[in-house]
């Protein structure tokens, strides 16, 4: 089943010619990791800030559940935004490090008026153990936080809101190898728990090869290649695709 | 155990990082708030109380610090001129920065033509001489406490705009706000809760050097006659009427001419004292 | 040996950081020193020309030896002549390393080592082709900025190599850049090591760029090597529970949706360090032993040590294998 679809997706800075995202088009099927692979300023960070309007794309469609987000109203969206979540790449800028553990989850549920005020704390120490953290962080501030640690609780944020579907924006690439594997892990197993739809996006076709389903490649704006992730793996097609593959196998 | 040592070698380390002009400054402003917030207290007679007998007698045991030309206690008149003082001071600073951090905000985030219109009038805002602003608009005006709190607010608020723009402007890339985006949060609640809170260091700097500066415009129009009116005490005006006896009276000058240069010096010591911290670290 | 670094113990606020650390380099051996952040690798390089921030910390102990000669007692002056001639550096970040005000070539030719020759030219004009920048050869007004993060690191390394030094050491060379790039990086950086002869100690969080350039690998651990040996050994072989733990979360094709077999928990920190081995608090294999007293590297096999007092037997009962 369809969960989202983009139709011809365009996003061009206003400081720049060539477009970010070059009107592109795909659809995320319920249930699945739709990796998304690609260099460092290939656009694919900006497809997703784009798909979650946290920035505006000039022009496209993004239809979820037959509205497109790009035309409803901001009532709706509001709602909208309940069910389609993202976790951010870097840990050490994506919590507000002023505010404490406690403070920056329960803060979910006040925009959303979820539980009564009692509620709440109960709540938030249950969605810190679902990240395998617990109640002794609710007190803290980010900074005291290791990588791998801050990185559960940008997770944590994102399934407050109890999400059919989350963008995944090279959540592991700033951590060590070994905390790497631990958040990989806790991905999957919640993926599988809350039978979530992933859209995963990374530079390292390793991390995309160990979790997803089926793979878009992306260069410089463009998708240049797409496909079930063994295809892509064992039969690519296109020249830059192959670069990718000799280049991340020679390291392995 | 072992935290609380920690933590006390992380004070230690503070106290180390504090320089020691700053320091004076800080205990010249905490001094002085003292001396105002517990004016009563200290005063030893009432500053309006008039004693013809002694008339512009130098400083004595009953005297600290002389009398006027009507027989007034100098060291009561001070003590309750620094509540006048810190009072303008504080209040149009404070006035200062709510519409600097509103406007500046505002340019920020919102960006577009609404920072175009807001960074124009802050550039208009700047080329006038705003000292020759506030005579002008003082002279329309009846000359008051609130009136000269209110001018000198509404004509110093240019740079914590300025500030509060640039700092949100980059922060405003930072992935934690589209975090908050993203669990839908209102451009109010990330602008009040999470912009500005993080974007305050620098204004903080800015508005203790800011108090200064209110101070000594406050002290400047009292000198000139248009600021805080007579009977009410203000350095200012203290000086204004010691300027006339100067001759026969030199504590009238001396004494609020020291108090005005130690505190605007206590506030800018320790602005630049918060400014180099931030800067460090 | 070009390089021997004996029982280096550096401190820093924290606590030791560097607690004893032996290392050699041959002549043309490329060591790579493979730790996760904050395991003191950064540290050990910085400290064979104590380039250590004297108000971070200080090398407490020890003795850094090239070719023979002890630098940590070398007075300034002769320790400035060894910086950047004798031992020269690339880091991670080469927009941050090169001087955005000057041309590219104005910096090379502020490194070569006869400065003032008339054939300075026709030399940058080689050194830029050396590192695979014959684009930019012969040309005298490129600003660092007009060159993308894999030119500026060739660039970088063209610095380095200048010199002829004795020791190359190159802290997470390629960190900053994309795959692709990378992978030029490390052929140029291999090339180069074959062709002049290069010693050199790598230095990198990534077990991958690891075992493609180095000879023999150190795995660090809270400020210790715990493994050393022979590459190939260590990739058939590994002896130490951390580092099949390491490889063991390197994701992959034939990983397909797997669960990885991750190390739990997190690296200590050297203000709490645990008692006995410092890995035991995270390690599956331990037993009441690890916690009392920490191990000795015991030798595995020629030139394959290990600093697990269960490796011998994990090895031999199939517990830990190579991938």
């Amino acid at each position: 089943m369809e969960l989202l679809k983009v139709v011809n997706l365009k996003k061009v800075f206003p400081k720049t010619k060539e477009p970010a995202v070059n009107g592109v088009d795909f659809s995320i099927l319920k249930g699945e990791v739709l990796g998304l692979v690609g260099e460092s300023g290939c656009g694919k960070s900006t497809l997703a800030k784009c798909m979650l309007r946290l920035i505006n794309a000039q022009e496209g469609n993004i239809l979820y559940k037959d509205r497109d987000l790009l035309k409803i109203l901001p009532k709706d969206m509001h709602r909208m935004r309940k069910d389609l979540q993202i976790i951010f790449q870097d840990p050490y800028t994506s919590l507000d490090p002023r505010m404490r553990i406690g403070d920056i989850l329960e803060e979910v549920f006040i925009i959303h008026h979820s539980f009564l005020r009692g509620r709440r704390k109960v709540k938030v120490i249950e969605i810190l153990e679902m990240v395998g953290l617990g109640e002794t962080y609710l007190k803290r501030l980010p900074s005291e936080l290791s990588g791998g640690e801050r990185q559960r609780v940008g997770i944590a944020r994102s399934l407050a809101t109890d999400p059919e579907f989350i963008i995944c924006d090279e959540p592991i690439s700033s951590l060590d190898i070994s905390v790497q594997a631990q958040i990989l892990n806790l991905l999957m197993d919640l993926q599988k728990r809350k039978n979530l739809t992933y859209l995963f996006i990374s530079h390292d076709l390793g991390v995309i090869a160990s979790i997803c389903d089926r793979v878009i490649v992306m260069q410089a704006g463009n998708f240049v290649e797409r496909g079930l992730c063994e295809d892509i793996f064992r039969k690519p097609k296109h020249d830059y695709t192959k670069n990718l593959l000799k280049s991340s196998s020679l390291l392995s | 155990m072992k935290r609380n040592r920690n933590n006390m070698r992380y004070s230690l380390k503070i106290w180390n990082g504090v320089n020691k002009l700053m320091l004076f400054g800080a205990l010249v402003v905490i001094f002085f708030a003292m001396v105002a917030l517990f004016a009563p207290l200290i005063a030893p007679y009432d500053p309006g109380r008039i004693d013809i007998e002694n008339i512009l007698t130098g400083p004595s045991p009953s005297h600290l610090l002389g009398t006027d030309s009507l027989g007034r206690d100098l060291f009561s008149r001070m003590v309750y001129g620094a509540r006048i003082s810190l009072m303008v001071g504080l209040i149009a600073v404070g006035i200062a920065a709510v519409i600097g951090i509103f406007l500046g905000a505002m340019a920020g985030y919102y960006g577009k033509w609404v920072d175009v219109l807001i960074m124009r009038f802050v550039d208009i805002m700047l080329c006038f001489p705003t000292f020759f602003l506030i005579l002008a608009v003082i002279a329309l005006l009846e000359p008051s406490i609130v009136n000269i709190m209110i001018i000198i607010g509404v004509t110093s608020w240019m740079g914590v705009a300025r500030l509060i723009r640039a700092e949100i402007l980059s922060l405003k890339e930072r992935d934690f706000i589209y975090a908050e985006k993203a669990i839908g949060a209102s451009d109010f609640r990330i602008i009040v809760r999470h912009l500005i809170p993080n974007a305050m260091a620098p204004v903080l700097v800015n508005i203790t050097l800011g108090i200064a500066a209110a101070i000594l415009v406050e002290s400047s129009l009292s000198f000139l006659g248009i600021g805080v009116q007579p009977p009410t005490p203000s350095w200012g005006n203290i000086l204004t009427e010691g300027k006339s006896v100067m001759g026969a009276a030199w504590w009238m000058v001396v004494f609020p001419g020291v108090a005005i240069f130690i505190t605007v010096l206590g506030y800018n010591l320790l602005g630049e004292g918060i400014r180099e911290k931030l800067t460090r670290s | 040996m070009v390089l021997e670094i004996k029982g280096l113990r550096v401190r820093y606020g924290v606590g030791e950081v560097v607690r004893g650390l032996d290392l050699e380099i041959a002549k043309g051996e490329c060591v790579g020193l493979v730790g996760e952040s904050g395991c003191g690798k950064t540290t050990v390089g910085l400290s064979i020309t104590r380039l250590i921030p004297e108000r971070k910390g200080t090398i407490s102990s020890g003795r850094i030896l090239l070719e023979g000669q002890d630098l940590l007692t070398l007075d300034h002056e002769s320790l400035r002549k060894v910086r950047g001639k004798k031992v020269s550096y690339v880091f991670q970040e080469p927009s941050s390393s090169l001087n955005p005000v000057f041309t590219i070539y104005e910096q090379l030719k502020e490194a070569l080592p006869g400065r003032g020759a008339t054939d300075d030219d026709a030399v940058i004009s080689d050194l830029l082709k050396s590192v695979g920048l014959a684009k930019i050869a012969g040309k005298k007004n490129i600003y660092p900025h007009e060159l993308s993060g894999g030119m500026q690191q060739r660039v970088m390394i063209a610095m380095a190599i200048v010199p002829r030094p004795d020791l190359l050491v190159l802290d997470e060379p390629t960190t900053a850049l994309d795959v692709t790039v990378q992978n030029q990086i490390l052929d140029l950086i291999m090339e180069l090591k074959n062709k002049i002869g290069l010693s050199v100690l790598f230095i990198s969080h990534d077990l991958r760029t690891i075992f493609r350039l180095a000879d023999r690998v150190a795995v660090m651990y809270a400020g210790r090597i715990i493994e050393e040996g022979p590459r190939k050994r260590i990739v058939a072989q590994p002896g130490h529970p951390y580092t099949v733990g390491l490889i063991d979360s390197i994701p992959s094709f034939e990983h397909r949706k797997k669960r990885f077999d991750a190390i739990e928990g997190r690296a200590p920190l050297f203000s709490d360090l645990p008692q006995g081995c410092k890995f035991h608090p995270r390690c599956k294999f331990k037993i009441d032993k690890c916690v009392h007293a920490e191990p000795e590297l015991e030798e595995l096999s020629d030139g394959h040590v290990s600093r697990c007092i269960r490796a011998k037997g994990l090895i031999a009962n199939g517990a830990i294998k190579g991938s």
